[in-house]
């Protein structure tokens, strides 16, 4: 049997084993209950335990230093299996990769094993009102205490999981305030530090997966910088660089979507109208050429072209997925229903969140396309 | 130069003659060979579906991808016509006159033989000498070598089944949407050529940030249609000839593939409106690859069909459990 396969029935049967926890009418993204967190966490974790989380870690840190095609299959499984969110990703999938490669052995043996098993939770602290899409913009502020450390001030917003974290990682200017991406420097911040605040914004989904976190003069110590001081913006790109990663999941996930849709429509035979049947094929055969692309490398410059399409693709499946389940409400479990509406309201994050969708525009263009040099 | 680009280069010197020694010169040297292995692959069909994008780029008037998907036809159910100087394929057909059939086809003007689906689900061949064609009436049509076919049902001669139809119909999709996609990326890369050679307003046009966000949109276009054509030659391996990542491919052909086609004329502004600069190929291949074989309707009824999508055996889908519709208090 192929690795592939070996995985692919590893995940199967842990899946089969392990329901999660149900995720509707609200909490599809965030548990909106204390019971339903600590089911939820409960899940991550045995899912950690079963090595399904940090395969393409290196094994003397959890790993099974596996490549990108059993991370797929897997990740298909779980889609397929209508698996949640998961909350350790911002672990596993960002912070760890980062701690191994820039780490101090200190840190690494600090911080891996909780990410390793999924007991520690990580919230990122990118990014700011004032800095979005422009990440070079952060203000907030780390400055040299006199016994030594740091002292940090500022505001952070759009932070996913904050209020269910252990530890963020933060991204502060320490250099000169027009220091740019120069000056950036980052740390990792344990959330029960005095000073640290989490709010959480409701989004027009109804739920609050994401929030402000408000940094008052909170202490860190030398040990909390990963990588150089003001070599942030190295660390920090480097782990953004695993965005194709990110998006082959997500296209993965959609085109999950895109077939249960599609065994509906097909379900409903000569009912459906033509209209329906054309917009169909045409995202169908848009996510399969997504879930290819995603998996090539593109022109430099050019790499964001995946996530790009696949933001504008996702919004016209969901309504594409409403229309049909209003179309024919009897063939449209409810549960679908409710999966795809929800889904549809959260489709304006993905044009917007790692870059928005007008900005990767611009910089495709102009590095990749080298339009207008 | 790498064997790609020799061959290539070797292809465009070739197209540079007539019609018609550029026809015979295509034949002769090989690059119109679609054989399946005794394995069943067919190794060669990444090159065919190349060879029949770059014709098509050059705006030529040589029925590359019909002869191939007849060709391949002929081979499957193993007829030697398809050794002949010229295939071509009917695409469309229906009832005619005194027990006629009309359709419209896809060859050169004077094909030897010609592939049809017939309305009894059969799969036939017709010499090109028995039929009666014309000029199709609709001028998206016109230089992309579709004619009007008339033929006596009498002339027809049934050589295969209903599967041999499936094979027949997906392997002309494939190159359908192989010569409407090579146009496609053809005619994407000279609009993003031009977006910096041309000035307007003191500056490049691909400063102007519409324009930008436009051409990013025609790049990724041709992107995917890389994916769905490897996609769709890769499926060559089985008795279908691929034929659901081909109709994906045509329907992708059809749909994003007119609108980047289109996108090329308009970002070359006024200029792209003239015969001349040759972009309105890409435009009537893409529509061609929309419109034959029974238009959009029938490519997504058959992608809808048949495309995988599971559920996979064995595998609990935790979707399916019902969520509780919560009574409101009275």
């Amino acid at each position: 049997m192929s690795t592939v396969a070996e995985w692919e029935a590893r995940a199967l049967a842990w899946s089969n084993e392990h329901p999660p926890p149900l995720g509707a009418p609200a909490g599809s993204r965030t548990p909106v209950s204390a019971s339903q967190r600590e089911e939820w966490l409960a899940w991550t974790r045995e899912m950690h335990a079963a090595g399904l989380a940090t395969m393409e870690w290196p094994v003397e840190w959890g790993g099974a230093g596996v490549g990108v095609e059993e991370t797929r299959a897997v990740a298909r499984i779980l889609h397929e299996a209508g698996a949640p969110h998961v909350l350790s990703s911002i672990g596993t999938g960002m912070v760890g990769p980062a701690i191994i490669k820039f780490g101090t052995p200190e840190q690494q043996a600090r911080h891996l094993p909780g990410i390793a098993a999924g007991t520690t939770i990580w919230t990122q602290l990118f990014s700011e009102p004032g800095a979005g899409s422009d990440l070079a913009a952060v203000r907030t502020k780390a400055t040299r205490h006199p016994d030594g450390g740091w002292v940090v001030s500022g505001q952070k917003v759009w932070n996913t999981y904050a209020h269910l974290a252990d530890w963020g990682y933060l991204i502060a200017r320490t250099g000169a305030p027009d220091s740019r991406h120069r000056g950036l420097t980052m740390f990792v911040l344990d959330m029960t530090t005095p000073g640290v605040t989490v709010q959480g914004i409701r989004e027009i989904t109804g739920d609050a997966d994401f929030n402000e976190v408000f940094l008052d003069d909170v202490r860190l110590s030398d040990d909390a910088v990963v990588g150089a001081v003001d070599g942030g913006w190295g660390v920090s790109m480097s782990t953004l660089s695993d965005e194709r990663t990110v998006v082959g999941s997500l296209v993965l996930w959609l085109q999950t979507e895109v077939d249960r849709l599609t065994r509906v429509v097909r379900g409903l035979g000569s009912d459906v109208s033509d209209g329906i049947t054309t917009a169909l094929a045409e995202v169908v055969t848009e996510v399969r050429a997504l879930a290819d692309l995603s998996g090539r490398e593109q022109i430099a410059g050019a790499e964001t072209i995946g996530k790009i399409a696949y933001a504008d693709l996702n919004i016209r499946v969901h309504q594409l997925a409403m229309d049909v389940s209003c179309a024919h409400p009897g063939a449209v479990p409810d549960a679908w229903a409710h999966r795809w509406s929800d889904s549809y309201l959260y489709t304006r994050a993905y044009t917007i969140s790692g870059g928005s969708n007008e900005i990767l525009r611009n910089v495709v263009a102009k590095r990749g396309l080298r339009l207008g040099s | 130069m790498t064997d790609g680009a020799l061959e290539r280069d070797a292809l465009a010197k070739l197209l540079r003659n007539e019609d018609a020694a550029a026809w015979a010169a295509l034949k002769d040297d090989g690059w119109l060979d679609l054989v399946p292995e005794e394995d069943g692959t067919w190794p060669m069909v990444t090159t065919a579906a190349t060879v029949a994008g770059v014709v098509a780029s050059a705006g030529r008037s040589l029925p590359v991808g019909a002869h191939l998907a007849a060709a391949a036809t002929l081979a499957r159910v193993g007829d030697q016509r398809g050794d002949a100087g010229s295939l071509g394929v009917v695409t469309d057909l229906w009832a005619g006159e005194e027990g006629r059939l009309e359709g419209r086809c896809w060859s050169s003007a004077a094909p030897d033989h010609v592939l049809l689906a017939l309305p009894d689900g059969t799969l036939g061949i017709v010499p090109g000498a028995s039929c009666a064609l014309a000029a199709d009436p609709m001028p998206t049509f016109d230089q992309v070598d579709v004619r009007r076919i008339s033929m006596a049902r009498d002339d027809v001669d049934q050589i295969g089944d209903l599967q041999a139809v499936g094979v027949h119909e997906s392997a002309v999709a494939f190159f359908l949407a192989a010569e409407a996609l090579g146009a496609v990326q053809d005619a994407a890369e000279r609009a993003l050529a031009y977006l910096n050679d041309r000035h307007a307003f003191g500056q490049p046009l691909g400063s102007f940030q519409a324009l930008q966000h436009r051409a990013v949109d025609v790049y990724t276009v041709g992107r995917m249609a890389t994916s769905l054509l490897d996609l769709a030659a890769s499926g060559w391996v089985e008795a279908d000839l691929g034929s659901t990542a081909s109709w994906q491919a045509k329907v992708f052909a059809g749909s994003r593939g007119v609108w980047a086609a289109e996108q090329a004329i308009q970002l070359h502004g006024g200029i792209g409106f003239t015969w001349e600069l040759g972009l309105h190929h890409a435009l009537r291949r893409a529509q061609r690859a929309r419109l034959l074989l029974g238009g959009p309707s029938r490519a997504a009824a058959e992608v809808v069909a048949r495309t995988d999508v599971g559920p996979r055996p064995g595998l609990t889908d935790w979707t399916l459990r019902p969520i509780p519709l919560e009574p409101l208090a009275p």
